[in-house]
């Protein structure tokens, strides 16, 4: 079925008079890859967390696979329940536990038993590439590793919407072509569903099949953004497998 | 944070930078107000008993066997008492910066009463209650408590309930701080709960040490309660010295252990949370709220039992003690000559604390590492000092011929006292906000071409306002209360509410000690919850 | 959002300034205040008869009546400094000792003798023999001339007339070391205060050895030791425990407020009661000494011995013309304690040394 993954009916919120999210509606189908294009204060920020439940909705419905997530101006689904990966602007990388520590604490919330735990962790990090920082403290570590540790925490979960809220807006241009072409790998390879915001057209160009465009709080236009260049798939499908 | 400070130009070789002239003015008047009349003091302590230089009054410290009974209890006090005000606090400051709590502000309010009741009368209020007359004497029929009630437990639990808020607001402010988007992180992954102990309580962890810190050194140098309850400890040590055999160099000499004690306890706070001092930023949106749905009855009650043992019968058994109501009335009839000087100078006190404070807490935060630490020690030891050896220390400086004589005669003496008592806790607090603040803020204001003195006024002041409020609350509390050095430098003539309520109380039965205890609790709570209403009139969250 | 929030912030900042400005507005009006007011005093030092300071460490209720009718009467600016010599605070000896070179107060008066002969050991007192003390007992003023005493309060053992009936109560302090008390009796911290005086009056009557006895049978008997001697009257009041040894002006402020309590005066047939005079001195290098003679000669009235035995303090006059209190025997009724208070006081020290280890201080 070409059922939407992730749909968004009329969804809105207010903050007291002013309407930062206008009825928006959105359908992003399974294993896409969609870039949230817009200048800053068009309410795809919001959007997003509006997604991951961290706001809740005045009105609209939110659809997650064949689940209802909010309704009727609240939330049916807590954030953690929803199969979520949230790499935020900041990367909000915990500055008191260890790379590894902090996959492991989310892996402990998700139940997920100790020795089984271990693998997993060592297998996120080698995917993101930064096996080597285990033990390290975000504060040891560069722009660019932090965003792979951010992102590895997203992931680690096996996900199955990937939200990235600019993630890569404070790191260099170099940096980030790389980081953004290993990122689409990553997507594809994983075959996760990821929902992009960023306001540099050139950045949601070359990563996504598809740009949606906010402007005050409404869609504007939604398109396809043509083939994204992928010469840096690295990675296999059987790490896919393990991985979700 | 460290890389960032060594891209800062060093402009300081070159010329005197307005930063550097201001920071060390304040380091100067530092020194000092604060820690030259202590200092004078020990040079006082080294005087044998002919007026020479001498170990004398250390030897004889060595030499008494009943050192280590004193030190042991001195300890336990002050670690007992950080302990138990911080497993009361903590948790309460979590729950006012979290969870939905109704009536928030009001909880916060009346949670705080604790703190500004002397500690002494807090004391009292708990031998009319656990004494072996005490209400629950009464009520049972048989004195179950009076035992634990005069025992280092009773003055650990009485100080306990009156520090505990310093934990409260610590933590809440710093739970405030904290980056929304840590806890949003957290909330991707697991319940509200769990977010709150595995992700919010770490990276507040620092700020509750550093209150943890500040009330030990408070039991530290508490002397009201143990003097009341019959613990033996230094600061009674030290006041026997003075009252009973007037000898200045022993007194300061036996204030030595509890600044040592005070020393230890501030090296092992750093040692244990120096590394995770945090850099958070302050966030757009609230971050994590705490429903506390099936838990709400369980947490109210918690809170309501808190407030009953710690504000409720304190101040209930002092209103059955006061008895009537004309008394009350009375006693401000009485002394409201006093009531305005204590309100004024406590309040230019805490204002000239913070100002000066917030520039030592800064200079403190932007520090080179190995300096930063040692400042930081230094204000907990200068915190330390017993108050009875800073009011002494005070007149020696300050009563001599000339300027000195002429500031020692007015009431400015007693402004200076509070500031040589108080300065390093605002300091303490304040260098905690600057150093929750980034670099690159100031930085980017810098490059923008302000001068330092107006990044300082319009870049940092503006991103701790909590951390002013709190510093200026604090320090208005304890200047407000303070007794000890004031009643040896209030000009005469003059008075505060503590002296006038101290001297009046002497010999007049608990009756009126209860009433005029109530007076200077209600004297204190009125204004700050004026500042309380103006500070929600600006908006300002604290 | 953002932007909203930075508003907030920038008001509530601008408000601190705002309120920064203004008291430092405040406060350089008020040092400037202060400094014209300071210098002005300093103009005035020349002995002016205008302004006389006192120290004061008899109750401040008691004491503050007095001084303000002396305003009055006179016209002289008074100014004080009330302290109590109890367990709260280090008192006004450590200020006046602090101050020595360079000394603010004029007057002390003391509501016992040991700070008193303490500040004269330490050279802070000056001689001065007043005229108006011609009608007070040779034995109440010092040889030297470095203090004179006035109106006296006694220690008495205090007892409470719900537990104890009147027939039972002790009539010498050494019977609260008796097991009839035992674990009933209350005292004040006796290293402070009048108890200090009272203890160290024990020590030169009765010798080291016996004293040090009468301690160690005092400490297995269980006696409490508290901060003040008001505590011991409150304890005593409340039947915390049955009786303890007090001064009689904490004794007349309970009975005023109708508490179970009634005195005994101890040792009348013995050793006799421990009589503490107030004490009035002159200090070394006074501001205004010229005035501060005056007021001592005024402290020293008739007058004022009257207003202290009528007030609730009721204290004792030392004058056998003066009228004392109704409820306290006149001094010429009971054997007062013979004593020489600079030898009594000489020993303050050491005693509290003593009495540290016997009792475990």
């Amino acid at each position: 079925m070409d059922k939407a993954f992730l749909r968004l009916i009329e969804v809105t919120k207010r903050y007291g008079e002013r309407v930062i999210v206008d009825r928006v509606s959105l359908d992003v189908a399974g294993g896409e890859f969609v870039a949230l294009l817009g200048p800053s204060g068009c309410g795809k920020t919001t959007t997003l967390r509006l997604i991951a439940g961290l706001e809740t909705p005045d009105s609209g419905e939110i659809w997650i696979g064949d689940k209802q997530v909010a309704a009727e101006g609240r939330n049916l689904v807590a954030p953690n329940a929803r199969g979520i990966g949230f790499v935020f602007q900041d990367l909000a990388l915990w500055p008191h536990l260890t790379v590894a520590g902090s996959l492991d604490f989310v892996l402990a919330c998700a139940k997920v038993p100790k020795r089984e735990r271990t693998k997993r962790i060592t297998e996120v990090l080698r995917l993101v590439r930064i096996e080597r920082f285990a033990g390290s403290h975000p504060g040891q570590l560069s722009g660019g590793e932090q965003q792979r540790a951010a992102l590895a925490r997203a992931l680690i979960g096996g996900p199955r919407l990937l939200l990235l809220d600019e993630p890569m807006s404070s790191l260099d241009a170099d940096l980030k072509t790389d980081l953004l072409m290993e990122l689409a790998g990553l997507q594809r390879s994983l075959g996760v569903t990821a929902l992009y915001v960023t306001h540099d057209q050139a950045e949601a160009r070359a990563l996504t099949q598809r740009i949606v465009s906010m402007r005050e709080g409404r869609i504007e236009q939604a398109g396809f953004a043509g083939e994204p260049v992928n010469e840096f798939v690295t990675h296999s499908e059987h790490e896919k497998t393990e991985i979700i | 944070m460290r890389t960032a400070a060594k891209t800062v130009p060093r402009r300081a070789f070159m010329w005197p930078s307005a930063r550097a002239v201001i920071l060390g003015a304040a380091a100067i008047l530092f020194v000092g107000i604060c820690v030259l009349p202590t200092v004078y003091m020990f040079g006082v302590s080294f005087a044998g008993v002919d007026g020479s230089f001498s170990f004398y009054h250390y030897r004889q410290l060595l030499l008494d066997p009943r050192e280590r009974d004193l030190l042991l209890n001195t300890a336990l006090l002050g670690t007992g008492t950080a302990a138990l005000a911080t497993i009361i606090g903590a948790p309460l400051g979590l729950l006012l910066a979290r969870a939905d709590l109704p009536v928030k502000r009001f909880l916060r309010l009346a949670l705080v009463v604790p703190l500004v009741i002397p500690p002494y009368i807090l004391g009292l209020a708990w031998i009319y209650i656990g004494g072996s007359a005490g209400v629950l004497a009464r009520v049972l029929g048989h004195d179950l408590l009076s035992h634990w009630t005069y025992s280092l437990t009773g003055a650990v639990i009485t100080l306990s309930i009156g520090f505990y808020p310093l934990a409260m607001l610590a933590t809440e402010a710093a739970a405030r701080r904290v980056d929304a988007q840590l806890e949003e992180a957290g909330l991707m992954v697991t319940r509200p709960l769990r977010v709150l102990r595995r992700i919010t309580l770490p990276l507040v962890a620092p700020s509750i040490a550093s209150s943890a810190l500040v009330i030990f050194v408070l039991a530290l140098s508490e002397f009201g309660v143990p003097g009341l309850l019959r613990v033996p400890v230094f600061t009674t040590e030290v006041f026997t010295a003075f009252a009973a055999l007037y000898d200045f160099g022993a007194a300061t000499a036996l204030a030595v252990p509890l600044l040592v004690v005070a020393l230890i306890a501030g090296v092992a706070v750093k040692l244990l949370v120096g590394k995770r001092m945090i850099t958070t930023r302050r966030s757009t949106h609230s971050g994590l709220a705490l429903p506390l749905g099936g838990w709400r009855a369980l947490t109210i009650g918690s809170v309501v039992v808190v407030l009953f043992l710690s504000v409720g019968l304190p101040l209930t058994v002092l209103a059955i003690e006061a008895g009537r109501v004309e008394r009350i009335v009375f006693a401000i009839r009485t002394s409201s000559e006093a009531i305005a000087n204590s309100i004024f100078l406590a309040t230019i006190g805490a204002t000239l604390i913070v100002a000066l404070a917030v520039l030592l807490g800064y200079g403190q935060a932007r520090a080179r590492t190995r300096l930063r630490g040692l400042v930081d020690l230094v204000f907990i030891v200068v915190f330390a000092v017993p108050s009875t050896v800073v009011g002494i220390g005070l007149i020696n400086l300050w009563n001599r011929p000339g300027l000195p004589g002429e500031v020692y005669k007015s009431t400015a003496i007693i402004v200076i006292a509070y500031l040589a008592r108080f300065v390093p806790v605002g300091a303490l607090i304040l260098a905690a906000s600057v150093r929750q603040m980034p670099v690159s803020s100031e930085e980017s204001a810098e490059v923008a071409g302000a001068g330092w003195l107006r990044s300082f006024a319009r870049i940092v002041l503006p991103q701790i306002p909590n951390g002013l409020a709190a510093a200026w609350v604090v320090a208005f509390i304890l200047a407000f209360g303070e007794l000890g050095a004031t009643v040896l430098v209030t000009p005469p003539g003059e008075s505060t509410l503590p002296v006038r309520i101290y001297t009046m109380i002497a010999n007049t039965p608990s009756s009126e000690v209860a009433a005029l205890a109530l007076m200077q609790v209600g004297v204190i709570i009125i204004p700050l919850a004026l500042l309380g209403v103006l500070a929600r009139g600006t908006r300002l969250k604290w | 959002m953002g932007s909203c929030h930075q508003t907030d912030s920038i008001k509530s900042t601008s408000h601190i300034i705002d309120c920064l400005k203004r008291f430092a507005f405040a406060l350089s009006i008020a040092l400037i205040l202060t400094s014209c007011s300071g210098t002005q005093r300093s103009f005035q030092t020349g002995d002016s008869p205008k302004e006389v300071t006192i120290y004061v460490s008899t109750d401040r209720v008691f004491s503050e009546p007095i001084l303000r009718a002396y305003e009055q009467k006179t016209g002289v600016k008074l100014n004080a400094v009330y302290d109590t010599e109890e367990t709260k605070s280090t008192g006004l000896a450590n200020r006046l000792l602090a101050e020595k070179n360079n000394p603010q107060a004029d007057v002390f008066w003391s509501n016992e003798p040991v700070r008193t002969l303490v500040l004269k050991k330490r050279g802070v007192l000056i001689p001065y023999q007043s005229a108006m003390a011609a009608g007070i007992p040779a034995v109440f003023k010092d040889p030297e001339n470095y203090w004179t005493g006035f109106s006296a309060r006694i220690r008495v053992i205090v007892y409470n007339t719900k537990l104890v009936k009147p027939e039972e109560a002790p009539k010498s302090v050494f019977d609260l070391a008796d097991p009839k008390w035992r674990d009933q009796a209350a005292l004040a911290d006796p290293r402070f205060g009048t108890t200090s005086f009272h203890v160290a009056a024990l020590y030169a009557e009765l010798g080291d050895d016996r004293a040090d006895e009468f301690f160690h049978r005092l400490k297995a008997n269980g006696v409490k030791i508290v901060s003040a001697n008001s505590v011991v009257l409150d304890a005593v009041a409340r039947g915390e425990v049955k009786l303890g040894i007090t001064d009689t002006d904490d004794v007349n402020v309970a009975l005023a407020a109708n508490k179970p309590v009634a005195m005994v005066l101890p040792d009348r047939e013995g050793m006799g009661a421990p009589v503490m005079p107030n004490m009035l001195s002159l200090i070394a290098g006074a501001p205004h000494s010229e005035a501060g003679k005056k007021l001592i000669d005024y402290l020293l009235s008739p007058e004022v011995e009257r207003m202290l035995a009528l007030s609730e303090a009721v204290q004792i006059p030392l004058r056998p013309s003066v009228e004392g209190p109704k409820n306290i025997p006149p001094l010429s009724s009971f054997k007062p304690m013979t004593l020489d208070y600079g030898k009594a006081a000489d020993r303050v020290e050491d005693v509290t040394r003593r009495l540290q280890s016997i009792l475990g201080l």
